[in-house]
């Protein structure tokens, strides 16, 4: 009657991908992604992503802060950016995405 | 049911590794580094033992499920802590339409000696761990030492088939996403989503990958978005829900809620009813239904009550997790009502096999008993320093 026997195991498991799990690292901070740019340099390819020393820290605008020579800079949010360049964002903090509204609670699992 | 020790495989720790257990050490307070997978030892069971467990494990899962019912239809969310009407709200109407829910999988905790009937401890159905080391490396331990033997663990294949089953309760035209906190650092939260996010793939669903931390939330569109702006219709969490509905985010949360039917923006798994028995409340109220049920242990909310001059008993935080804040109170202790919400229950200390305090964790997949993993640990808390130790039916 052994073929009868009723099995409580998988019959086979199988793993794929897992081994390639990387850990992201992030933070826990709320603010959104954002690039110093360059707002006089708008091309087709969007806006040339500046160093952010350009950009005030905290503010979300450069106005008021050009000096001779420097660029007007300000923070371009939630952009995606390739080739240095940065395009469909938002220069408005308000309308920027928020991030970092879960988590920093500690281990989810029990 | 009998503990026999072994000789542990050659190359074991890269073994499991291998098969998804990422995190085989635990770090204790002192530094060290012990194995988290133990096989220098191993449980035998016989069928019949196991069949019986099932069965157990099949009438505890109907009585919460009874349990959730009367919480709702009574109107007991403050004994669970839960008061925010919104919250109560949701949760109500989360189990009214639990039938178009995904809903995948829960653990019990049993006390179990091989000899009286098992009692229940907890079950940890919103946001259970372990799962990677009973579905898989246990598996193929047993491949390996006990061909051809069985095993209580059908966890991966009734996983896949749970995935393909509820297909169909997932809103269509964009993948479910799979969510860890980062903030743990021991991997194990990662770990037990990165398996369950292969076994939905197995089910042909298309899935993606977040952490809790990088979910963000666009206020143009009002919708949960990913790191690349897409929006997050569905998404499993390893997270539980009362920190949902208590984050930053949890008013966002509430109000783009899909509970079954489109009937909101993000659906989330497990379900929000799941609150209900993930709660330690829902000990005391099993105990309220099915008074001296031979697989519960006496449970109350409002203080240890006889237990304290009796048995003893144990005090359980409404939410708290891997043995967190739980005290132990020894019969002819003074009884004593916490501050903080507590289910107080029969204490039931875990048997000792070769000196070891031995829980059997018992999985539901799909409703259903779907398999065992054993963890043993030194002190009578099973805690985040307990080992897992691979079981065969022979």
């Amino acid at each position: 009657m052994a073929e009868g026997r009723r099995r409580l195991r998988s019959s086979t498991v199988v793993l794929g991908g897992m081994g390639v799990v990387a850990a992201a690292l992030t933070s826990c901070g709320s603010d959104p992604d954002r690039r110093c740019v360059d707002r006089d340099s708008y091309t087709y390819e969007g806006y040339k992503v500046v160093a952010d020393k350009n950009c005030a820290s905290g503010s979300s605008s450069g106005k008021g802060r050009k000096t001779s020579g420097r660029a007007d800079a300000a923070w371009y949010y939630d952009a995606e950016v390739s080739r240095g360049r940065a395009d469909q964002g938002t220069f408005s903090r308000s309308e920027a995405v928020d991030r970092g509204g879960f988590g920093c609670s500690g281990s989810g699992g029990g | 049911m009998q503990r026999r020790t072994a000789e542990p495989r050659p190359g074991w720790q890269r073994t499991v590794e291998e098969q998804g257990l990422v995190y085989p050490l635990t770090r204790h307070p002192d530094g060290s580094l012990r194995p988290y997978w133990d096989e220098s030892a191993y449980y035998v069971f016989s069928l019949e033992e196991v069949e019986a467990l099932e069965d157990v494990v099949a009438e505890l899962h109907r009585m919460c499920l009874a349990a959730a019912d009367h919480i709702v239809a009574a109107d007991r969310f403050a004994d669970l802590g839960i008061t925010d009407p919104r919250v109560v709200d949701a949760v109500a109407e989360s189990w009214r339409c639990r039938a178009e829910l995904p809903s995948v999988y829960g653990r019990f905790d049993l006390r179990y000696d091989g000899t009286g009937p098992a009692k229940l401890l907890e079950y940890n159905a919103d946001t259970p761990t372990s799962l990677v080391e009973a579905a898989s490396p246990q598996w193929f331990w047993m491949e390996e030492r006990f061909p051809g033997a069985d095993q209580w663990n059908s966890l991966h294949e009734r996983l896949v088939d749970a995935w393909r089953n509820q297909a169909g309760r997932l809103p269509p035209g964009s993948p479910l996403y799979f969510a860890y906190s980062s903030a743990d650092e021991l991997g194990e939260d990662l770990m037990t989503v990165a398996y369950l996010k292969e076994t939905a793939e197995q089910a042909g669903l298309d899935t993606g990958w977040i952490s809790m931390e990088e979910i963000g939330w666009d206020p143009l569109s009002g919708r949960f978005v990913d790191t690349r702006l897409r929006f997050i219709r569905s998404c499993f969490k390893l997270y539980p829900w009362e920190w949902l509905t208590t984050d930053r985010f949890a008013g966002h949360v509430l109000d783009t809620l899909d509970n079954g039917g489109g009937t909101g923006s993000t659906l989330w798994i497990e379900p929000a009813w799941k609150m209900l028995l993930s709660n330690k409340a829902l000990l005391a109220v099993l105990w309220d239904l099915f008074p001296d049920h031979p697989n519960l242990l006496p449970a109350h909310l409002d203080g240890p009550r006889d237990l304290a001059d009796t048995t003893g008993y144990v005090a359980k935080p409404l939410l708290g997790r891997e043995g967190a804040g739980v005290t132990v109170h020894e019969k002819g202790a003074p009884a004593e009502v916490r501050d903080e919400p507590c289910c107080y229950q029969q204490l039931a200390p875990l048997p000792t096999f070769d000196g070891n305090h031995v829980v059997l964790g018992a999985w539901v997949v799909e409703d259903e008993p779907a398999g065992l993993g054993i963890r043993e640990s030194s002190g009578l808390i099973t805690d985040e320093y307990a080992r897992f130790l691979p079981h065969v039916i022979l």
